[in-house]
């Protein structure tokens, strides 16, 4: 545990580091900084994980005082035998690309050269395994040029990276486990997912919407395997790693699309940390709208067994939106495609088009997890309404949690986790978790945030399927039909009202109150009638 | 009769403040009454919705001001501005609220209280600025008719007493109320009425049959049903706009809850295309939030989307008023646990689950529960011809076209 903590503060420590040399180099807050960050600290986690499964392989070279100098003694074939014993989800970093090579050559004239070969070399040798597809066919490997991004003292700024780098070896970090890396990968990105006046906003998955999905999805004690799992908006992949991580990395291959090219680079750094190295040719870069990637050989779209997804809400598709009413979207939007309205076209509900493409390429026994608008559950008309008619007559339901507000800081939008299942075809479960959670304030914004016993609540009454007091209600298809195809647990809960018996003699008592005050207020009321009639008869009128 | 300006009359005129909201001191288990203009409007205020401490007191310039302070609402680009009160208890109030302390030497504070009542329109008109508030200063050179001291009494009197009066029925109709709640709690709810021995059912071993769709237990005999199954419902739907008019043409229509007083509603609106009717002495019903709020037609009159109208299958409305209030309790409750009700369906109306007691059991309790809504109905009309009399009696009295002689 405190060595966890150790390698933790270790890790951001570096990370802060390399961050403050961007800064002095005047990166700070531009746009490039994320991509040197995110690159040099991969090549640092390749570089150090290739050597550690070598010192695995060869304990010679594990007791070897002088680490370069011992593996010197290798030839060329010693290596290529000992490399392909290493597992093929380790990147091959040949000997004169590893850093400690860089750092004694980090004197030389035109160093940035030096470090930008290295690392071009690095993805070059890796690019069939690391590389992530665009929907265009192309190859985005594992790094790029990166010094020309800084304008002046490219080698001073190489050199100073290089610096940061070999001050602490990763090589204990990776029998670590998935809330390390966790940790790590949320501190290494969170400068850059931010929603910065772009109107695609990368929001990170808070942990407990991530934590809830993964669970009631894959209730522990599941036996999974050979699972398919998918994310057609993944983002940086939180929701992606969470559930690859209940059902078992070596269980499952993961498939996602996303047209965030930031957003393909950051997921294909968290399959790294992840130990999911085997799914990173399934990482596609593209519109999953307008052009899903993923299908099977007669052209059909590819099904999944898990589909998470925590959508855009809000998206101006207009462009676009006029080529998705083609014949072969018909059964995809069976309910419609949101129309273009005449102002506010950055608010078109694109959500509305992720969830049926959810329900399109969801397996026959298929699960699926998707954070939508909480309005999404009670719409009265409309394509929301649509959808949720044809999830209950197709019995695709396994329930909704509705979130308290302000679960995510960046959005005021109420949400709620609607949770698909093709094979339950019993009772529905329904739960308003919106008074569970503590607010906080963090920075400008306010945030609800549960506590791991709330969670677990949330967690557990959803797999136990159980009605409890104004939190949950297991309802059938039936019951939903008959309510207007509402998905709100509150409309279901049993208002009881709190009524206390009381006795025949207080029932005496207390009509006996009402007499007695009944007969003093009619007398006043007698005396006053008087007085009125008195007062009236005195007036004149002039 | 002089001329006075109000700061002639007075010994102090200032407003209050509102201490720091950010400070607990100020705020937490307050016991000082802190009124807002909101309040402003009825004729006696005896307590604040919201309490200031005795540290906010001594902490802030904040004034205490004494009993029977009148308070005018400065702020307020709707109805408030204008409106006044006078403060029974000693009371702090808000920087919206200008208070005037009458020295009682000079005047007396419930005539000038009536004075300032006719007076609305001019007080309002003296405010300035964007944002169309009062200042202090302009009330305190306001100027007021003020006949001798003796003359200002009598005339209070003959306002006062029909207040009096008024508040008076209020009380009576709060206790009727309260009476046939209480009754119809220990005998629907709690399933205590007189037995065949005229002994309380349940308690007296009365045999109870659990009852599936209401799931709980009721007396044996009893049956579950729909409110439909007790009540004839009419939903309303509004005519036309253009059909609206405010000059007393057509038929008198009532939109929805917005029109509703505490027993029966106020005429605003009349129709030449009435659609959905409601009869003289039906419940009308909220159906738009707030759910669940009732009200009586005192007229045949046309309904808008916004009620429903409903009438006891077999005459009288006691029971079925009970009922509705009972109903009422549960919209309550989902309207406040934070679960949208905007409205409810026609079909929710008609198939809410009730028990159907037993009707000997239902006609006892009419003999004893429709008097007192009839007297509760005499009341609340007396209350209105007493405002009608109050409201035209008032200006005479105040310019002296009536005088109150002996």
């Amino acid at each position: 545990m405190t060595a966890t903590i150790q390698f933790e503060t270790k890790t951001k420590a570096l990370i802060d580091d390399l961050k403050s040399v961007c800064a002095n180099y005047g990166l700070g807050n531009d746009g490039n900084e994320f991509k040197i960050i995110t690159q040099v600290f991969l090549y640092k986690f390749l570089n150090d994980k290739y050597v550690y499964e070598l010192k695995q392989k060869e304990p010679a070279l594990a007791k070897a005082e002088d680490f370069d100098k011992a593996l010197d003694k290798y030839s060329e074939e010693d290596l290529e035998m000992l490399t392909m014993q290493i597992s093929a989800n380790t990147a091959y970093i040949a000997p004169k690309n590893f850093l400690s090579r860089l750092f004694q050559e980090q004197n030389e004239p035109n160093f940035s050269e030096i470090f930008d070969q290295t690392l071009l070399n690095v993805a070059k040798d890796n690019t069939d395994i690391f590389s992530v597809l665009t929907q265009g066919g192309e190859k985005v490997v594992l790094f790029e040029n990166l010094s020309k991004y800084v304008t002046d003292n490219k080698d001073a700024f190489c050199k100073a990276i290089v610096n940061k780098l070999v001050g602490f070896s990763f090589e204990h970090i990776f029998t670590q486990k998935f809330d390390f890396f966790a940790t790590i990968f949320e501190y290494l990105i969170k400068d850059y997912n931010t929603n910065s006046g772009g109107k695609y906003a990368e929001y990170f998955t808070p942990h407990a919407v991530s934590k809830i999905m993964a669970a009631c999805l894959v209730p522990s004690g599941t036996e999974v395997s050979n699972a398919t799992c998918y994310d057609p908006s993944a983002g940086s992949g939180t929701l992606l790693m969470n559930l690859a991580h209940a059902i078992g990395e070596d269980k499952c291959t993961i498939y996602s699309q996303d047209i965030s090219q930031k957003s393909s680079a950051l997921l294909r750094l968290n399959l790294i940390l992840n130990n999911l190295v085997h799914s990173i040719q399934n990482i596609i870069q593209g519109n999953t709208i307008l052009s899903p990637y993923h299908k099977q050989d007669d052209g059909q779209l590819e099904q999944f067994d898990f589909i998470v997804s925590n959508p855009p809400f809000k998206l101006d598709f207009s462009d676009y939106s006029a080529d998705l009413d083609s014949k072969a979207n018909k059964e995809r939007f069976f309910a419609g495609i949101p129309n273009i309205p005449k102002s506010k076209k950055d608010s078109m509900a694109i959500y509305l088009l992720f969830i049926q493409h959810i329900m399109h390429t969801l397996s026959a026994k298929g699960k699926a997890a998707i954070v939508v608008p909480t309005g999404f559950i009670t719409a009265q008309s409309g394509i929301d309404k649509k959808i949720r008619q044809k999830l209950v007559e197709s019995k695709m339901l396994a329930g909704v949690v509705s979130m308290p507000s302000n679960i995510f800081a960046t959005t005021g939008t109420n949400v709620s986790i609607l949770f698909l299942d093709k094979t339950n075809t019993e009772n529905v479960v329904l739960i308003d978790a919106s008074n569970l959670g503590e607010k906080v304030k963090e920075g400008k914004n306010q945030k609800t945030v549960l506590t791991e016993a709330e969670e677990q609540q949330i967690i557990d009454v959803f797999a136990s399927k159980e009605a409890k007091d104004d939190f949950s209600v297991v309802v059938s298809y039936e019951d939903i039909a008959a309510k207007n195809y509402s998905l709100s647990a509150g409309q279901y809960f049993e208002v009881k009202i709190e009524y206390v018996d009381i006795t025949p003699k207080e029932f005496t008592e207390k009509m006996q109150g009402f007499e007695t005050n009944l007969h003093d207020l009619f007398a006043e009321s007698k005396q006053l009638e008087k007085e009125i009639q008195d007062n009236l008869k005195g007036l004149r009128y002039e | 009769m002089n001329r006075v300006s109000l700061k002639d009359i007075s010994k102090i005129i200032n407003s209050g403040l509102t201490p720091l909201r950010s400070n607990d001191q100020f705020w937490l288990n307050g016991n000082i009454p802190w009124v807002k203009t909101e309040q402003l409007g009825k004729k006696y205020i005896y307590d604040s919705n919201e309490k200031i401490t005795k540290f906010a007191l001594e902490n802030t310039s904040i004034k205490l001001n004494p009993r029977n302070t009148l308070s005018v609402a400065m702020y307020g680009e709707g109805k408030t501005r204008g409106s006044v009160s006078i403060l029974k208890n000693e009371t702090t109030t808000n920087q919206a609220c200008c208070n005037i302390v009458i020295d009682e030497n000079k005047a007396y504070y419930e005539y000038v209280y009536y004075y300032l009542k006719t007076q609305y329109d001019n007080l309002r008109n003296l405010s300035s600025g964007v944002r169309k508030n009062l200042n202090s200063n302009d009330i305190k050179n306001f100027e007021i008719v003020l006949p001798k001291f003796s003359i200002q009494k009598q005339i209070a009197k003959v306002l006062s007493d029909l207040d009096a009066k008024i508040e008076l029925n209020n009380k009576i109709n709060a206790q009727l109320e309260a009476m046939a709640k209480t009754l119809y709690d220990y005998w629907f709810v709690q399933f205590e009425f007189p037995d065949v021995n005229g002994k309380p059912y349940k308690a007296s071993g009365g045999k109870m049959v659990f009852n599936k769709t209401l799931k709980r237990e009721i007396p044996e005999g009893w049956e579950d049903g729909v409110l439909s199954d007790i009540a004839d419902i009419t939903m309303g739907q509004s005519p036309s706009g253009s059909s609206y008019n405010e000059e007393g043409i057509g038929t008198v229509f009532y939109q929805g809850s917005t029109d509703f007083g505490s027993r029966f509603p106020t005429v605003r609106k009349y129709t030449t295309e009435p659609s959905r009717m409601a009869e003289k002495g039906d419940i009308l019903l909220s159906v738009r939030a707030p759910v669940g709020t009732l009200n009586q037609a005192m007229e045949s009159c046309c309904i808008g989307r916004g009620l429903a109208a409903l009438s006891e299958k077999e005459g009288s409305i006691s029971f079925l008023w009970s009922q509705m209030e009972y109903f009422k309790q549960i919209f309550d409750r989902r309207n406040s646990s934070g679960t949208t009700f905007g409205s409810i369906t026609k079909n929710d109306l008609f198939s809410l689950k009730l028990c159907i007691p037993n009707k000997e059991v239902v006609k006892a309790f009419k003999i004893i529960a429709d008097p007192i809504h009839d007297k509760i109905i005499v009341n609340s009309k007396q209350n209105q011809k007493l405002a009608e009399l109050r409201d035209w009696l008032l200006p005479m009295l105040m310019n002296g076209q009536v005088t109150v002689g002996k």
